[in-house]
């Protein structure tokens, strides 16, 4: 009897771990992809194999995690960390294929927009420092506060503030253009 | 993740401008209903795969590096012969080092290829793993 209550508890838990991941992912999924989209420099494949894995690992720790505010800080740092570590295999791949730069992938045509500006802007992300990009993308693009970047990148919030400063001014250097046209659109 | 008291950066209108049309220009497009479909289908497939040990492939590595010292090392084939030699005549190890390190006629030699100069056993294991 007793057995039976432990194993009809296990296959709720269970249940429960489902549904949390379930939710877990119906909560995330979008956001997770668009940020490793574009940590990975716009290659749709790899954001999908990215985020994928990252969700794979979240519900593996599921069960450490009882709040899910810290498995949504958890999980984000995984997703960071899968990104920085596929550009610096892609990076590898082309240096010994004979590449001598960081190809950034064209972003999937169907996207509405303008590619050319998308590249540009991939490549001008692609020259900051890794770190500079991740603090960039995070807070400016992605909307997360530097207290949560900090927390994401294992750094404290003076150097993200700093990396932050940098990569602005870097960028707005290198895409001077795009604030010569009526606010920025063309 | 958000609370209210976190600190933003502070932009003035054309950074804040700037930044916008970043976040407006570099995005994907959004999932579609079926993408999303596709996407948890994915995730359930992979998590249905069985868990990748991390130190499988370190340990695979220290193994195989570890065959390879023990084929260098001790050739199970017989003793190293000197660069050149068909068969008979085997030398032992020191005497073909003696013979590359304190000949004195090393620079008769400089114009040949050294990959000539190998013995086989060397050129062996760099056919498997250059594939030349």
């Amino acid at each position: 009897m007793v057995a039976g209550s432990a194993a009809v508890e296990s296959s709720v838990a269970a249940l429960d771990l489902e549904e949390r991941f379930t939710a877990f992912v119906t909560t995330h999924r979008d956001r997770a992809r668009r940020l490793a989209w574009r940590l990975v420099g716009g290659d749709e494949a790899a954001a999908e194999d990215v985020t994928q894995e990252a969700f794979v690992k979240a519900y593996r720790s599921l069960g450490r995690f009882r709040e899910d505010s810290k498995l949504e800080t958890w999980f984000y740092r995984i997703l960071v960390r899968q990104a920085s570590s596929h550009r610096r295999w892609r990076a590898v791949r082309q240096r010994w294929s004979g590449g001598w730069r960081e190809d950034l992938a064209d972003p999937a045509p169907q996207v509405p927009g303008d590619p050319g500006l998308r590249r540009r802007i991939a490549a001008a992300l692609g020259r900051l420092t890794g770190r500079q990009r991740e603090a960039f993308i995070l807070v400016h693009l992605e909307g997360f506060t530097v207290r949560e970047s900090a927390k994401l990148l294992g750094k404290p919030t003076g150097t993200v503030k700093s990396h932050l400063h940098r990569a602005l001014r870097t960028l707005r250097a290198e895409l001077a253009d795009l604030q010569d046209f009526d606010g920025g659109r063309r | 993740m958000t609370s209210p008291r976190d600190e933003r950066p502070v932009l003035d209108g054309a950074e804040k401008e700037f930044v916008d049309r970043l976040a407006r220009e570099y995005a994907p497009p959004p999932m579609t209903a079926a993408e999303r479909a596709a996407f948890d289908e994915a995730v359930r497939a992979r998590l249905e795969r069985p868990e990748r040990r991390p130190l499988l492939v370190p340990a695979i590595g220290a193994v195989a590096a570890a065959a390879v010292l023990c084929f260098v090392l001790f050739d199970p084939t017989g003793p190293i012969r000197l660069p050149g030699e068909e068969g008979g005549g085997a030398v032992v190890a020191s005497s073909w080092e003696d013979e590359v390190f304190l000949s004195s006629d090393l620079s008769a030699s400089e114009d040949r290829d050294e990959s000539e100069t190998l013995p086989q056993d060397y050129l062996a294991i760099a056919g498997v793993f250059l594939g030349g």
